[in-house]
């Protein structure tokens, strides 16, 4: 951040989240309630903002001002968030948070999202609404107390507009320009959930086994991605980079980089995550992500031995599993 | 608003009204009256007089705008290697914390991880040497890693290490462990022979102190205490529901300044945070996790032999896959 005021640097980041001036000078009036002329006699500090009007502004824009002011600390902000759908601000319902999301991230120019993590990034398996309605059940489960927890089946009776919603998350992460750093473990996870399920009963063989179809579909949807470099199954967009991190990574990390908004979100405890804004932060993060990615295979494009022997290992995971159901079947 | 909270933040800083007036005046250069009225809110801060406050007082903006209590100041804690990667800093750091938190008689740390608390790893200073050794990758941006000779580590560092496990054994913990708690190190371990950064004599060392620390975890657990002598220091419980998850929390009834939790975030660098709102949240989480985790300290004898069986099976398949048999230290 090069502004040299609180003032300068508010407006500068608030100015840099719009497509134009204008666009900004809209919202920015009826937001502070103020005139077109009075407005700019604030952006161009000719006028002071007041402590409240500061306050509106960093709020209404989650912005950090800690970054304007503060040049020598250890301490930030940081945002707790439940799912890495909600990386802003609380709203009432999950499909809130979400087109929250989608809103501010459409508008966002040269948008690019870095990932490492335990898994494949949750947002592919927006493509198999039985997948994604399965990892709800296991957030929800997880955030309940043993007082709630209930033993009936799973139902996988998913609504239509729930799954005309998940379509839609998938078709707008396919448009993202992603950097991602993959490990051996990038479906263990969700197939040991899936055992778990079944072991304590919740989850019938068969569901288990559609679960395994799933993700044998999402598995060669992700190759052929991977072979094309794009998330465009043709091709048609490089929009893919994906290296073959041969260490799994403690760090469940995205970093999102565009010109209008930066952060960081790193979950702690899932769906809990932690959000940062701070330009210190993403730096931090940068460097050690920058450092992961040299020491990684590039398996997008090209990397096909390495990419072969990891899908191999990927599907060799699910079909060890799927055993164990149908053995029960 | 802003401006209220603000000078409550600097007005707690001192030990009466007047000494904050005095002070103020003499950062803003303003008369003693001056200073009056914008404390009483009688006179509007200009964003710079707020900058100006705030970074005498190092006082965070963002924690006096936050909103609807889902942001907290957290303090971010970078942890550099170097290059020689016989580093004590983070270790003394650490150290000195615990020390401070052990002259408390009701305090209790709460952990949950999907890896092996980094605590135990103290254990043998060969483990905590090897996993630095693992964190610095996030900062190299050499493919090349640096060979492991665990007979370079000088008595200095063994002795500060074992400390830092002594000190650790001393306090009473409630730890949710992982049936995969092992996993990432042995991954690490392998990745490290594979790339010629272990040699077989510094690799069968490293599986040596893997047993002996099994042996004491088992021993640790069936007694529900990490001394002897002591009665329950330790209670362990083991992840029923696959997730991710690394913090720690801090705990204490008689000296609230002590509870604080930390959050791996870009691991190894942590991110602590004494929010009480927080801290009782993450309290709620853990607890809930805990209740439906099974509990294999001093009961339930079967799961424990179990549990234990099958991290030396990890380990023992991962030594016949890795070593011949005539390797000797």
């Amino acid at each position: 951040m090069q502004a040299t005021t609180l003032q300068g640097g508010i407006f500068e980041k608030i100015l840099r989240m719009y497509p134009s001036k204008s666009a900004a000078t809209d919202d920015l009036t009826k937001l502070l309630g103020t005139s077109k002329q009075s407005l700019y006699r604030k952006i161009n500090e000719k006028s002071a903002l007041k402590p409240d009007e500061i306050v509106l502004l960093a709020q209404h824009y989650s912005i950090t001002l800690d970054d304007l002011v503060l040049t020598d600390t250890n301490t930030y902000m940081f945002h707790h968030t439940r799912g890495i759908m909600q990386p802003y601000k609380e709203t009432d319902t999950e499909d809130g948070l979400m087109k929250d999301m989608i809103g501010r991230l459409k508008n966002a120019t040269n948008l690019t999202v870095y990932y490492t993590g335990a898994e494949v990034p949750i947002f592919y398996l927006f493509h198999y609404p039985r997948l994604l309605h399965f990892k709800k059940y296991i957030w929800n489960r997880l955030n309940s107390s043993v007082d709630d927890l209930d033993y009936e089946l799973i139902d996988f009776t998913i609504p239509r507009e729930d799954t005309a919603y998940y379509e839609e998350i998938a078709r707008f992460f396919e448009t993202i320009n992603t950097i991602e750093l993959w490990d051996s473990a990038g479906v263990s996870l969700v197939i040991e959930q899936v055992i778990y399920a079944y072991n304590i009963g919740v989850l019938p063989a068969d569901d288990a086994r559609e679960l395994m179809k799933d993700l044998t579909r999402m598995l060669n949807r992700l190759e052929q991605m991977l072979k094309v470099g794009s998330k465009y199954l043709d091709g048609s967009v490089p929009n893919l980079e994906v290296y073959f991190n041969p260490v799994p990574s403690a760090n469940w990390l995205y970093i999102i980089e565009s010109d209008q908004i930066n952060y960081t979100q790193a979950i702690f405890d899932t769906p809990n995550s932690l959000l940062n804004m701070h330009p210190k932060i993403q730096q931090n993060v940068n460097t050690r992500f920058a450092a992961l990615k040299e020491q990684s295979h590039l398996i997008s494009l090209s990397g096909t031995t390495y990419r072969k022997k990891l899908f191999a290992n990927y599907h060799q995971q699910v079909q060890k599993a799927s055993l164990k159901f149908e053995e029960e079947f | 608003m802003l401006q209220q909270r603000l000078f409550n933040a600097i007005l707690s800083q001192h030990e009466t009204q007047a000494e904050a007036l005095k002070s103020v005046g003499a950062i803003l250069n303003l008369s003693r009256s001056n200073a009056y009225r914008r404390v009483n809110g009688g006179i509007v801060l200009k964003p710079m007089e707020i900058t100006i406050l705030a970074r005498h007082y190092q006082i965070s903006l963002d924690g006096l705008t936050k909103e609807k209590g889902n942001q907290y100041p957290m303090d971010f804690q970078q942890f550099s290697f170097k290059k020689e990667h016989v580093d004590l800093s983070k270790i003394n750091h650490t150290n000195k914390l615990l020390k401070k938190i052990i002259q408390v008689k009701d305090v209790q740390i709460l952990v949950k991880g999907v890896a092996l608390p980094y605590h135990y790893m103290a254990y043998c200073p060969e483990i905590f040497y090897f996993k630095n050794q693992q964190w610095s990758r996030m900062q190299l941006e050499s493919k090349t890693p640096i060979p492991i000779d665990f007979s370079i580590l000088s008595p200095t560092y063994r002795a500060t290490v074992k400390g830092h496990f002594e000190y650790y054994k001393r306090i009473k913990t409630i730890e949710i462990w992982d049936k995969n708690m092992l996993s990432m190190l042995l991954e690490q371990m392998q990745y490290s022979h594979e790339v010629g950064q272990l040699d077989n004599k510094n690799l069968k060392i490293l599986f040596q102190c893997l047993y002996d620390l099994l042996d004491d975890l088992y021993t640790m657990t069936k007694r529900g205490s990490k001394i002897e002598g002591v009665s329950d220091n330790l209670e362990v419980y083991l992840n029923q529901i696959p997730n991710i998850a690394n913090y720690r929390i801090v705990q204490s009834k008689t000296r609230s300044p002590l509870n604080f939790f930390s959050v791996s975030y870009c691991a190894p660098s942590v991110a602590f945070c004494n929010d009480t709102v927080f801290h009782s949240h993450l309290v709620q989480v853990f607890n809930r996790h805990r209740s439906q985790s099974r509990q294999i300290s001093k009961v339930d004898e079967i799961t424990r032999r179990k549990f234990f069986a099958y991290l030396r099976h990890k380990v023992q398949r991962l030594e016949r896959s890795l070593l011949p048999i005539s390797v000797s230290v």
